[in-house]
């Protein structure tokens, strides 16, 4: 008779799981407001739609406190070796939302002045569509990351081994 | 004709200068201009009064109702003007209403489509061999929509798309073919608004939700006059 | 074999403590921004303090620089609306109105009175939107965290209004050349109206929290004054000249769409520092509500685009029938040119003067467009409003500035 069947789910839970769930769940947003996108990324903050409701409304304008950042926004070559340096400055783990099809891809702007999507310059975990994205879409790549993050392995940037199932 | 002869310089309603500084260059300034300073209240400068009155309002809002849509339980209200992704309708027979006719891709302001066409034996001989959207180039204006002659590329009502990977983004034909029941509601908005100012050029929404006009019931296409 | 020298080391070695006389320090260089949460986006300001007094401020732009007037040439007149939507996105169709009435005018299309009416509606939504975000990031900046909440509230319930009718919560692509994009539905007007007469209540309580609060007029009073001369020298448009004390409103000195006929005041300050425009921008959104009011009540019935069939889409029933309409849609989509020619169209937007130069060389796309972008300007009025002033202050005075850098850097 071991203590796994009285307690099931708290003792026998992997430590793996349990950092995971601790860090889903109070991701510190460093929010790299660059244009349009960041007023949404207000408004998803706001009273509307309260982002706080996941654990994500602490934005740190200090990239050392922070643990996700929201790329919202063009990013243009000018700002691109600043943005990088934010990203470099983060403790790791960490991870990045690409919020809006400026900041995924370039969206609308194919020219000379544009980044052509952050993952050029940074990794990025979730990639959001819209321009710019309602803040539902917002909430919902948070939640997509969540589940990513709650996938991930103690270190925080490998995917846990598989489990073999039989 | 430099620029600002272009413009009509006439003056406003009750043209006088105001400030004294200013007149002569700005000789359109609003006649009697609402002045607005105060200085502070005794009240407001011994400060606690305004201040207990602030955090009162503050407070009582607490027991007000919250006006936070709780998301992913509940949804926003959908209605048909909602620009979600485009996505393309499907005929019943599964092949796109789309005839690769390119006015779509030629108008998208990000170059977001992409379509090779193709021939086929069917009465419309014209049909996308491969049509590409890439949602992450795609702002959602709807204005491929608007121009299509077809009606055959509509905005849908999906609108939180998100992913890990780039290529998850770029939508093909399988993806993006969806039946014209589900898209019903915004096709007849795009009908209704896009007749215009021309009454007479509605026709009712075909059974079926497939497009024929009554005019040329029998044959697969209209062939003009012209 | 090396030699040791042997030295005594003397007071004399050690560096010196600051005397009595010159205890101010030396000229500190600081770098704010570009990602800095006060400066509105990303302008990186260099400044030059001497203990607490700025002594030089150089801001540092084009970190949003997107090359839209470069884009312009490539795109057909239709097309650029996505681009004038993210110049000051916090009113994206006041940008949008502006080109269409600068393309109107180079073509010479007559709009019809109730697309006049909605985008006058909309240009004043807008206004109202963009002040509302100025309120609440203002509030934040000067330390009334609170009204950030209070600021989004109300503007949450607008997009929705917006949401309605356009189908996207900003950046609606929704003017065409020649009207709009829909009809303004009977429905929507009313809930229009329903939220235009709770607003001005809400309006008080911005005011209950900001205008009587002596800290924040403590931390506006004063800051960043300058005179109306500077002002108009400067070429500063918008909220910022009026709270000099000039009445200058492209709306009533340049009236277009529907204004001549509107009543409203014109709010002007006396002292041009913060607080005044603060105060201007609270009264303009109670004018703002005021013009709404007006128009929601008497808007004219008729068509809400031009019955142009040169420059207008023609009826898409009949575009699925009749062959020549087709031809017409795909000529007037790929091919619509305008005369050659140029113009110049200002609007009023929420920051100041908004103004397109447009020179057309008679092709499907501009040849050359040339943004006046009120916040660029403005941003000059930064330099003699910082010089002087504590370095506390610069938050308040980038603030009460209120540019947007879509806009500024384009
Ligand atoms: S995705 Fe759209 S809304 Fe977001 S920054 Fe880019 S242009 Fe602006
Ligand atoms: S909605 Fe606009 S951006 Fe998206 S595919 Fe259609 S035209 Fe292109
Ligand atoms: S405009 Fe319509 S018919 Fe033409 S290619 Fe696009 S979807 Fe197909």
């Amino acid at each position: 008779m071991g203590v796994e069947e009285k307690f099931p789910e708290v003792v026998t839970a992997r430590l793996t799981d349990l950092v995971g769930w601790a860090r889903k769940n109070s991701l510190w947003p460093m929010p790299l407001g660059l244009s349009c996108c960041a007023i949404e990324m207000m408004a998803t903050v706001g009273p509307r739609f309260d982002l706080s409701r996941f654990g994500a409304e602490v934005f740190r304008f200090s990239p050392r406190q922070s643990d996700v950042m929201i790329v919202a926004g063009t990013l243009s070559w000018k700002m691109a070796g600043v943005a990088r340096r934010i990203y470099d400055q983060m403790p790791d783990p960490k991870w990045v939302i690409a919020m809006g099809v400026c900041a995924s891809s370039g969206g609308l702007y194919r020219n000379y002045a544009v980044v052509p999507g952050v993952d050029r310059i940074m990794p990025v975990d979730v990639y959001t569509m819209g321009c710019p994205p309602r803040p539902d879409t917002l909430i919902r790549a948070v939640m997509e990351l969540q589940k990513k993050i709650a996938e991930l392995a103690i270190d925080g940037r490998r995917p846990r081994e598989p489990v073999l199932v039989q | 004709m430099s620029p600002h002869d272009a413009t009509p310089a006439g003056p406003g309603p009750g043209p006088a200068p105001v400030a004294a500084g200013a007149a002569p260059r700005f000789a359109a300034a609003v006649a009697n201009p609402k002045v607005l300073r105060r200085e502070l209240t005794l009240n407001e400068r011994l400060f606690v009064g305004p201040f207990v009155k602030a955090l009162w309002y503050t407070f009582t809002r607490m027991f007000r109702k919250d006006i936070t849509r709780r998301y992913p339980e509940q949804k926003m209200e959908v209605k048909p003007t909602l620009h979600g992704v485009p996505v393309l309708v499907m005929k019943e027979d599964g092949a796109p209403r789309c005839v690769a006719c390119g006015l779509c891709e030629f108008v998208c302001p990000p170059r977001a489509i992409d379509i090779q066409p193709g021939e086929t034996d069917r009465p419309i001989e014209r049909e996308p061999k491969t049509f590409v959207i890439d949602m992450l180039r795609c702002i959602e204006c709807s204005y491929c929509e608007e121009v299509c002659p077809e009606e055959a590329i509509v905005m849908s009502t999906e609108y939180e798309v998100v992913g890990r990977r780039r290529e998850d983004f770029v939508w093909d034909l399988k993806k993006l073919l969806k039946p014209a029941q589900e898209l019903a509601a915004r096709i007849a908005w795009v009908r209704k608004t896009y007749k215009r100012w021309d009454a007479a050029a509605e026709i009712a929404p075909p059974p079926g939700g497939v497009f024929r006009d009554p005019r040329w019931a029998g044959r697969e296409r209209p062939v003009d006059s012209h | 074999m090396t030699t040791l020298t042997e030295r005594i080391v003397t007071v004399a070695d050690l560096p010196q403590p600051p005397g009595e006389g010159d205890l101010h320090s030396e000229p500190m260089e600081l770098s704010m921004g570009p990602q800095h949460p006060a400066t509105h986006g990303v302008l990186q300001c260099k400044l030059i303090l001497d203990g607490e007094k700025i002594v030089r401020i150089d801001p540092v732009m084009g970190y949003l620089h997107r090359g839209k007037e470069k884009h312009a040439e490539h795109m057909t007149y239709q097309q650029f609306f996505t681009l004038t939507d993210r110049l000051d996105y916090l009113q994206p169709l006041a940008n949008e109105v502006g080109w269409a009435l600068t393309v109107e005018k180079l073509a010479g299309i007559e709009v019809p009175a109730r697309a006049q009416a909605i985008r006058t509606i909309i240009c004043e939504f807008m206004r109202l939107s963009a002040h509302l975000v100025w309120a609440g990031i203002g509030g934040v900046d000067t330390g009334a965290v609170s009204m950030f909440m209070y600021a989004f509230r109300d503007r949450e319930a607008l997009f929705d209004l917006l949401d309605e009718l356009t189908g996207l919560r900003t950046n609606q692509e929704y003017l065409r050349i020649g009207g709009v994009g829909t009809d303004l539905p009977a429905e929507l007007i009313v809930k229009m109206k329903a939220w235009i007469a709770d607003f001005p209540a809400h309006i008080d309580q911005f005011e209950l929290l900001l205008t009587g609060n002596r800290i924040f007029h403590q931390r506006m009073r004063g800051v960043g004054q300058i005179s109306a001369a500077q002002a108009i020298d400067l070429g500063v448009t918008g909220p910022c000249l009026r709270a000099t004390g000039v009445g200058v409103d492209l709306r009533r000195a340049r009236p277009y769409l529907l204004y001549p006929q509107l009543e409203f005041d014109v709010p002007v300050g006396t002292r041009g520092d913060a607080y005044d425009r603060y105060l201007v921008r609270i009264e303009e959104m109670r004018q703002s509500t005021r013009i709404l009011k007006q128009l929601l009540d008497q808007l004219p019935a008729g068509d809400w685009i031009a019955k142009d069939w040169k420059n207008v889409l023609p009826p898409k029933g009949r575009v699925y029938t009749s062959m020549e309409e087709m031809i017409h849609q795909f000529k007037t989509v790929t091919d619509w040119c305008p005369p050659k020619g140029e113009v110049y169209q200002a609007t009023e937007a929420a920051n100041g003067e908004l103004g397109f130069y447009l020179l057309s060389a008679g092709e499907s796309h501009p040849y050359r467009v040339k943004i006046r972008s009120p916040s660029f300007i403005n941003l000059q009025a930064l330099k003699p409003m910082a010089i002087g002033a504590w370095f506390g202050d610069i938050v308040a005075i980038i603030a009460s500035l209120h540019f947007i850098m879509g806009e500024c850097d384009r």
